[in-house]
């Protein structure tokens, strides 16, 4: 970790300049990728990344500078560079930014672990993806295997002219396999993705985890996929397991929900939301049923950590309650602008060189309260379509009309799983879609996440999850994606 | 501090005499990008960040590895080598593994402009004072987005190799809402010099596009004559040279493979209007004079009136099919026609005007089918004119269709799409058959 002495350097710098606020975040990033195909490595990377940035706030204005060289002068100049932008900016802008209140806090962090990814031997990960790969080549059909594991681990030093002064280690990591089976008689081929999901926490993960047996039922399962019917587009009460609808949850939810989004802050690239603020404590986001809440302290999350980028301890707090729309994910920035004096704790940053901004927490779907399991829920649907695993997704830049696919979709007819058929997609309207919910399990709660959400310019990426059990919505569109071009 | 050609050589020189192995490539990335974001009428974040990477791979026989970092001090450096090494040690052998190259003749061209890297911040705030200021006396509301930077990249190994690249980049996109949110109008671009950013423009053709695309009536989704803008051309493109490996081809497992085995290269899969190719030193939209492992960039056809030209083929892959290799493209262009876009539209009878494509994914990565929606700006053409806005549609279709059924251009001119803001292309609009499979209500 970083001398103490060079954090303070910057605040007092940033005082002594006419900053009102300021924070410096000095961090080390590293990173590791394994990428292997077959019977081989086709790549191994290690990266490493120091650096600091210091944000500062000159007449309720924002400026923010950063630096790979952590040395006394290099402080003191980016400081003055980030003063700088911040008294350039000040022409255009008419409302001063304020800050949310927030307690002084000295506190150290970490990711709970009982093994480091970093110090797991590098040969003991190759043997494990070649070992996968191996597993479902055995399957006859099976063409091609890819697979990869990803850690990242950031070492964050935080502190503030608030008085804060805050130390994390926080662990991710994101293990995956894509199994293709070809036809070249028929000049087709069709994947299928593993189902396991990135995770926050450390290497004891991957070490339970039944890749074996996923790999197999991957390789058989993709060489269903090429003789599976095409499926007849029209109306299916539709069943999406976590390793699905964790993404339509993503989407469709925790999108919409980011203040900034409905405020018009992202207007010109990830876009805005149709959940405006007048509808707040009002609007009808789901059926009865339908509860989401967010949650930065989940275990396993990917965005779970003690505080944020703004020093804000992490909490829990409703976004959906009973179907309503009851708010939404904030920073110390945003709190203010509907009424709230305090953050939700959603700043972050992805590195040292970038500003940190409002990013998605963990966001999930309450499991159901009365008993129901994943059979019992296929058994009470007639005329229906199972969907596994992410796919194609799509949505559009108010979040209103989305159009996801699965890595599987079953035939369900009469209460019984009747076989895989392709080429299906389900095409809905995001308010719709919710209200259509009519049954969630009470069994089978799982996490799901990505490692890569992007948002903002420069486009910057977040990890997070989302959690929930297997649910139904009822009449949804299925269209027939398969259309020669 | 730009790393000048020789610091860049020393340095990298300096990390070959620490490596023990066979061989040793290393490769550098230093750049500095300042920017700023307003939106609601308001700056909001902006910055200045500077960095620098050092990547080393290290190969023993067929086993390779690699590491980087962004210190270069002499305790860094041994340590990004050793660990190269020892993932190198630990990894199998790769029997696709390829010797390095060694030193090669690269394209000159000037692509360092001063005055792009090193834009002060009042620069970047009056655009956005500009752009705020017409946006508020319009009653709209104006969202935007302004960088510049200059990039250093250089790449040497233990066979000879040195390549060095400077570049510049600019960008500006806006994007302006009518108050109420019921109209939005986009633009944007990328230069390689910021002398010929012309904002003033992109904020007009915004607020412009906001305006008129309010009262959007309701179309039926189905397949329509299209004039996709050059932004929404742009995406086209870069999907289609997305799909453009060889050895997926050759594998069976891409559009571009022959039914039976083999690719489609010599066959006619686009219209004989569309030429499109890759060129580093075209002074329209310049791209890197070098890709993967040092190979040279050169001008490529990639389609040619309507023929498949050449695939990307890796090292390896070159030398199993007894190809040349071709490193990914680093830049896009395609040949247009020779009116404006006006006049395209003032040609078209019965059309759909559409500003830009987003969130582009694939449906079906055998046929390239996409799925995206329009955005900020869709205009239903009749006689020769704009008649009215229309809502936004989910598109389900294909790049390959698209460029198929292309039966007239505008000029090319240098654009960017909603997938990739950085990279530069220099495209028409065009005017083809598009399929809208579903309606959208967002704005």
């Amino acid at each position: 970790m970083a001398d103490r002495e060079l954090l303070m350097r910057a605040l007092d710098t940033a005082k002594k300049k006419g900053a009102s606020y300021a924070d410096i975040r000095i961090n080390r990033y590293l990173r590791q990728g394994i990428n292997t195909r077959e019977k081989r490595v086709t790549n191994i990377t290690n990266a490493e990344s120091f650096g600091f940035g210091v944000r500062v706030l000159v007449d309720g204005t924002w400026g923010f500078a950063a630096s790979r060289l952590v040395e006394p002068a290099e402080i003191d100049r980016i400081t003055g560079v980030a003063v700088g932008i911040a008294r350039a900016n000040r022409r255009a802008q008419t409302k001063p930014v304020e800050l949310a209140p927030v307690k002084a806090y000295k506190d150290t962090w970490q990711t709970p672990t009982s093994k480091d990814p970093f110090k797991v031997p590098l040969e003991r990960k190759i043997d494990l993806l070649l070992a996968i790969n191996a597993a479902a080549l055995k399957v006859k059909g099976a063409a091609f295997c890819n697979s990869s594991m990803s850690f990242v681990k950031e070492e964050k030093q935080f502190a503030s002219t608030e008085g804060s002064e805050i130390e994390q280690t926080i662990i991710r990591q994101n293990p995956s396999f894509t199994v293709t089976a070809v036809d070249r008689a028929a000049g087709k081929f069709k994947t299928r993705n593993s189902l396991a999901e990135p995770i926050g926490t450390g290497y004891e993960w991957i070490e339970s985890y039944d890749w074996m047996g996923e790999a197999e039922k991957a390789a058989e399962q993709a060489v269903m996929k090429l003789t599976a019917k095409s499926v007849e587009p029209g109306a299916y009460d539709l069943i999406l397991a976590p390793s699905n609808l964790w993404l339509t949850i993503h989407e469709s939810v925790g999108h919409p929900t980011e203040l900034d989004r409905a405020m018009g802050y992202e207007a010109n690239y990830a876009g805005t939301s149709f959940l405006t603020i007048d509808k707040l404590g009002k609007f009808k986001f789901g059926a009865d049923i339908v509860n989401f809440f967010a949650d930065r302290t989940q275990p396993l999350g990917l965005a779970t950590c003690g505080y944020d980028d703004d020093g804000v301890p992490t909490h829990q707090w409703d976004i959906v309650r009973q179907g309503v729309f009851v708010d939404y994910q904030t920073t110390r920035e945003q709190a203010a602008w509907i009424g709230q004096n305090a953050s939700h704790g959603c700043s972050y940053a992805q590195s040292w060189g970038s500003v940190p901004f409002q990013r998605m927490p963990n966001l999930s779907l309450k499991p159901g309260a009365q008993k129901l399991t994943l059979a019992e829920l296929i058994a009470d649907t007639r005329r229906g379509l199972l969907g596994e695993g992410r796919s194609s997704y799509s949505i559009d830049q108010q979040r209103y009309n989305f159009q996801f696919s699965a890595q599987l979709f079953w035939e369900i007819k009469d209460g019984k799983i009747a076989g895989l058929v392709e080429d299906a997609a389900y095409q809905a309207i995001t308010p719709q879609f919710w209200n259509a919910c009519d049954r969630i399990c009470s069994e089978g709660y799982a996490l799901g996440g990505s490692f890569f959400d992007g948002k903002g310019e420069p486009g910057q990426a977040n990890a997070v999850s989302h959690g929930c059990a297997p649910a139904r919505f009822r009449n949804i569109n299925i269209i027939n994606t398969a259309r020669q071009a | 501090m730009n790393l000048t050609r020789e610091d860049a050589k020393s340095i990298i020189d300096r990390v070959l005499k620490l490596s023990k192995a066979d061989d040793a490539s290393v490769s550098i990335e230093q750049n500095r990008e300042a920017n700023l974001r307003y939106a609601h009428n308001e700056v909001s974040t902006s910055g200045d960040t500077s960095d620098a990477v050092l990547t080393v791979r290290s190969s023993f026989g067929k086993r390779s590895g690699s590491a980087s970092a962004n210190q270069f001090d002499d305790a860094t450096l041994e340590r990004v080598v050793r660990r190269a090494e020892e993932t190198a040690r630990f990894a199998p052998e790769d029997p696709e593994a390829m010797p390095l190259l060694g030193a090669q003749e690269y394209v000159t061209r000037q692509a360092y402009d001063e005055a792009t890297a090193n834009a002060a911040p009042d620069f970047r705030a009056s655009i956005a004072a500009n752009a705020i200021a017409v946006a508020k006396k319009g009653k709209l509301e104006a969202a935007g987005f302004i960088t510049n930077a200059g990039t250093t990249r250089a790449l040497g190994n233990s066979k000879g190799l040195f390549a060095w690249d400077r570049t510049t980049l600019a960008t500006f996109s806006n994007t302006v809402r009518t108050a109420d949110g019921t109209g939005s109008g986009w633009a944007g671009t990328n230069v390689d010099r910021i002398g010929d950013l012309r904002p003033a423009e992109l904020v007009q053709t915004a607020a412009e596009k906001a305006v008129r695309s309010v009262n959007a009536k309701t179309l039926q989704p189905g397949t329509y004559t299209v004039i996709l803008e050059p932004a929404a051309v742009a995406d086209m493109l870069l999907y289609l040279s997305f799909a453009a490996d060889a050895r997926a081809a050759d594998e069976g497992r891409s559009f571009f493979a022959r039914k039976g085995g083999g690719t489609k290269i010599g066959e006619k899969v686009v219209s004989d209007k569309v030429s499109i190719w890759t060129d580093p030193a075209d002074s329209r939209a310049l791209g890197s004079i070098y890709a993967n492992e040092g190979l040279p960039t050169r001008r490529m056809p990639l389609f040619e009136n309507g023929v498949l030209k050449s695939l990307t083929y890796s090292r390896y892959w070159a030398q199993k099919m007894d190809a040349q290799p071709t490193p990914t493209p680093t830049n896009l262009i395609m040949k247009g026609g020779t009116g404006s876009l006006p006049d395209l539209i003032r040609d078209t009878r019965d059309g759909v005007l559409v500003t830009r494509l987003w969130y582009i994914r694939f449906l079906n990565p055998q046929a390239i089918l996409l799925t995206g929606l329009t955005r900020d700006g869709v205009f239903k053409i009749e006689r020769g004119r704009i008649r009215n806005a229309v809502k936004n549609f989910r598109f389900n279709d294909s790049p390959v269709s698209v460029f198929a059924n292309v039966d007239a251009m505008s000029r090319e001119m240098r654009t960017r799409g909603s997938e990739a803001e950085d990279f530069a292309i220099v495209c028409p609009a065009v005017r083809t058959k598009f399929t809208f499979s579903s309606l959208s209500d967002a704005v």
